[in-house]
């Protein structure tokens, strides 16, 4: 059977054009609003050094590295790691940040509570954040420095984030700490 | 609104809220939470919801501090917690299992067997601090939506007190729970404690060999053998085991059984590599498998450079000219010019027509093919020749057109094939021509001997080459003399009794009836009269000591009867006067300068004029000149000079643009000379008989009987004594 040809008219062109634009749109839209929804979650490395299977919100490599390689007993080894990583040139604040409070992890989680302390202080000093704070005052707290802890969990208090899924369980467990410690959230 | 109208409507915004969820679910699934569920989605039941808790209410006691103590304290959540903690206990058990992931909730027996192995098989550290970039929750309470009773992934960096779960056999990462709150939680790596898998790796090379400048692409692959996800494989391209990378990338996750061709690499072999030289690449991958292999390489894949043969297009054509109705045959090839490795060979044929006013049209294209059909021709050792083309041309074609076929190679295209860019084409033509014939028509023609007054031998050899053919319409066109053909040397495609002959025929060919010998069975010896001598006389001393007359210019019709000795060259014109007769004899070359021509019409026998002209020198005939009557000898110096030329001045080639070419030159009498050149190029063209024209037509008129200036026939009477009616023939 013969096939009628249909020669379109502007005004259908028009209607085909308009609908596969909508559809553009309606497809950029959904790219729009998941990266509203994540904008402010994500913490995708200044210099892109990233492990893991994606390159967005994976851990800056050496910092990754040096976990990896102490979770296998080599501490020394994760310490180096980083330390080497923080002697490169222009490393970023943000970098700094986080090999810092990678080094200060690394020795608590080798129970030297000292270096740690010392450490994360550095850290604090790049950026004062939650972790930050919450890191200092276990590493007082095991070093027999109440004050010290009291005041960094009170603190750690007050960087929660109230929009954080994990806020109201932080919430009550730092507020927990401070209780155990004698004070007063 | 029309149904239809809303129907159209709806079906819109169907195809919006796809490409909707379409660009969300491309940029959301790239994630490292469980593949296949995005940020904010429900594990179980993949459902949005962006608000909620801990996955373990409380999340785990400090007493949760071994394998035991924690499968016990999970299996009682799993079974006597609360929605929250049951559904918490199912999610950490089935991620723990790993992909794939079964969401049975609760989980089987099976799987909670081999999820208590797997605790048990683990090395964990139960109060660790560990620095993560995804967290997990509740999502049911707190809003953000419709609060599914489920538990899911979103992005959130920390460090917090954790339960980490490696791999005793490396150390690796398994599984992270935080213990206040029971989150599972990630840095980046796909969470399960089943991580059994070895990766392999290759490459591959698009072509094992390739010559200079040809441009090969490596492959490279690296495959997860499975049994279970890998994630955080690194790779590298290498040009040697021990060389630095060429590339570095990754890391990826795999599937079990997944490939992923992790790199593509365009190499171009260097113009200067050596016949032999290798180029290889090869492909490594760290970790080699989930046991803490390092790194692994795949086998090299290379390319070796070979050096091609040489190649050149050539074309021939036989025969090199044709005319109208002719079939020509051209043939192309692939000439090798320096030895080298075979090579495949694709080309194509252009056939193009150019008439004589100039203009080529293309008639066609066709790819070359080799003696058995096939495009793809192997080209080696010296050459190949292809299947020959043919071109028939129609009867009717215009003499000087030119038919050409181009050769065109098309494979290969680098520069290392050739010595030349110009060697991938080669075109030949065939040139429409046409084969002039000339016709003696009343007496015979004889060849060879000599003017008595150069050579009393009388013996010299000439020969009569004309030409023959048969034409398309399967008639005959030709050279002929009506009557007897003599030559002492050999008759080549020249017929007799009015029949045109082909090349030389064969005995008892009607066109050879009257060639001597006719008795000859060789076709090769057609002609060799076998006369001892052939006698010209030159009639010079009959007439050498008529008076004189100077050089010049003479028009016939206004001298009176005579004989003249001519001092020099002659240039005669004019129309004899009735009755007249005139004798030039010349020194040195006549030019016919007009038409030299008898009255059309005579009265009686003494109305015939006689007309002889004999010169020492050469007989020129312009182009102008169509008609000569009389009679006419050349004796020349029996070397260079007494030659009959019909067409003067002679330029060579022949041309269709010469003025010999649209002129017919009917001698209307006898010839004598040391040679004669035929070289008007008139008729032998066009349709019907007009293609069977000759350019030179001589005729040994009865005048030359009735009134003769070499004989007396002065008062001659002619009557009619006897007649007889023959058939005609043809």
């Amino acid at each position: 059977m013969a096939h009628k040809h249909h020669k379109l008219t502007k005004k259908q062109l028009l209607i085909i054009l308009g609908v596969i634009g909508l559809i553009v749109v309606a497809f950029g839209a959904g790219v729009l609003v998941w990266w509203l929804q994540h904008k402010n979650t994500a913490s995708t490395p200044a210099n892109g050094k990233v492990v893991g299977s994606q390159s967005d919100h994976a851990l800056l490599k050496p910092a990754a590295d040096a976990q990896q390689q102490a979770l296998k007993g080599d501490t020394q080894g994760a310490v180096t790691t980083i330390q080497n990583a923080l002697k490169q040139p222009n490393v970023s604040n943000d970098d700094k940040y986080t090999l810092l409070v990678q080094e200060g992890v690394t020795y608590s989680n080798n129970h030297q509570y000292q270096q740690a302390l010392d450490v994360l202080k550095q850290a604090e000093a790049v950026s004062s954040t939650f972790t930050t704070s919450h890191l200092i005052a276990e590493q007082a707290e095991a070093l027999g420095d109440k004050a010290t802890a009291l005041t960094y969990y009170k603190k750690a208090l007050t960087q929660l984030d109230p929009n954080a899924i994990s806020y109201r369980s932080d919430k009550t467990f730092y507020e927990n700490k401070v209780r155990s410690l004698g004070g007063t959230p | 609104m029309t149904f239809k109208r809303m129907a159209q409507f709806g079906s819109l915004a169907i195809v919006m809220a796809a490409a909707f969820l379409l660009g969300y679910g491309t940029i959301a699934k790239a994630w490292p939470g469980v593949p296949d569920r995005g940020s904010w989605y429900g594990y179980f039941d993949n459902i949005r919801d962006t608000q909620g808790n801990s996955v373990i209410s409380g999340g785990y006691p400090d007493w949760v501090n071994s394998a035991d103590t924690f499968i016990n304290f999970v299996q009682d959540r799993l079974y006597n917690g609360s929605p929250q903690d049951r559904t918490g206990a199912a999610f950490t058990i089935d991620t723990m299992l790993g992909d794939p992931y079964s969401r049975d909730q609760p989980p089987s027996a099976l799987e909670m067997q081999i999820w208590r192995s797997q605790v048990h098989a683990a090395s964990v550290n139960w109060f660790t601090n560990f620095t993560y970039t995804v967290n997990t929750y509740w999502q049911g309470d707190g809003g953000g939506g419709p609060e599914p009773n489920d538990d899911a992934f979103y992005y959130e960096d920390g460090t917090r007190l954790s339960m980490v779960f490696t791999d005793p056999r490396n150390g690796r990462l398994l599984y992270v729970i935080k213990r206040d709150c029971g989150n599972p939680l990630t840095n980046g790596f796909e969470p399960g404690l089943s991580r059994d898998w070895t990766a392999t790796g290759y490459t591959t090379v698009s072509s094992p060999t390739a010559v200079p400048g040809q441009t090969v692409t490596f492959q490279h692959y690296v495959k997860n053998n499975g049994p279970t996800t890998a994630s955080q494989i690194w790779w590298g391209t290498y040009s040697d085991p021990a060389a630095p990378p060429i590339l570095t990338d990754g890391p990826d996750t795999y599937d079990p059984g997944q490939v992923i061709n992790v790199n593509n690499e365009d190499f171009t072999i260097p113009n200067n590599a050596p016949a032999g030289a290798q180029y290889c690449r090869l492909v490594k991958w760290d970790p080699s498998n989930s046991a803490g292999g390092g790194i692994a390489q795949g086998v090299p894949a290379c390319v070796t450079v070979v050096i091609p043969a040489k190649l050149k297009a050539v074309m021939s054509v036989n025969p090199s000219s044709i005319i109208g109705g002719d079939t020509a045959t051209f043939t192309p090839g692939i000439s090798v010019q320096s030895a080298g490795n075979p090579v495949t060979v694709n080309c194509t044929i252009t056939r193009t027509l150019t008439p004589p006013s100039g203009g080529a049209s293309n008639l066609g294209n066709q790819p070359c093919v080799d003696s058995t059909g096939n495009p793809n021709i192997i080209v080696s050792g010296g050459g190949v020749t292809l299947r020959p083309n043919t071109y028939t041309s129609t009867d009717t074609i215009a003499v000087g057109t030119k038919i050409c076929d181009t050769i065109t190679i098309t494979n290969p295209t680098l520069a290392a094939y050739y010595n030349s860019p110009a060697d991938k084409t080669a075109t030949t033509c065939v040139v429409v021509a046409k084969t002039p014939y000339v016709r003696f028509m009343g007496n015979d023609i004889f060849a060879g001997g000599d003017f008595a007054s150069h050579s009393a031998a009388c013996n010299i050899q000439a020969n009569i080459t004309t030409v023959g053919r048969t034409l398309s319409d399967g008639s005959t066109a030709g050279s002929v003399v009506e009557y007897g053909a003599f030559a002492l040397g050999k008759i080549t495609s020249f017929g007799s009794a009015s029949k045109v002959l082909i090349g030389s025929g064969a005995l008892g060919d009607a066109a050879r009836q009257f060639t001597f010998a006719n008795s000859e069975p060789t076709a090769s010896k057609l002609g060799y009269y076998g006369a001892a001598q052939h006698c010209i006389n030159d009639y010079i001393s009959q007439f050498s000591s008529s008076p004189t007359i100077g050089a010049g210019s003479y028009n016939v019709s206004t001298r009176g009867s005579g004989a003249w000795h001519v001092t020099g060259t002659l240039n005669l014109s004019g129309t004899m006067p009735a009755g007249g007769t005139q004798v030039y004899y010349a020194d040195s070359d006549v030019t016919i300068g007009g038409n030299l021509q008898y009255p059309t019409t005579y009265s009686n026998t003494s109305s015939i004029p006689s007309l002889l002209v004999i010169t020492k020198g050469n007989i020129f005939v312009p182009a102008g000149v169509s008609q000569m009557d009389g009679v006419y000898i050349a004796s020349g110096n029996g070397n260079t000079t007494g030659v009959f030329y019909t067409c003067y001045p002679k330029n060579e080639p022949a041309s269709i643009t010469n003025a010999c070419n649209n002129s017919q030159l009917t001698v209307n009498g006898s010839v004598s000379a040391t040679r004669i050149d035929l070289f008007r190029s008139f008729g032998a063209t066009g349709s019907g008989n007009s293609r069977k024209d000759p350019a030179e037509i001589f005729n040994f008129n009865p005048e030359l009987y009735l009134h003769n200036a070499l004989g007396n026939s002065t008062g001659m009477t002619v009557q009619t004594t006897n007649q007889l009616d023959l058939p005609p023939r043809f």
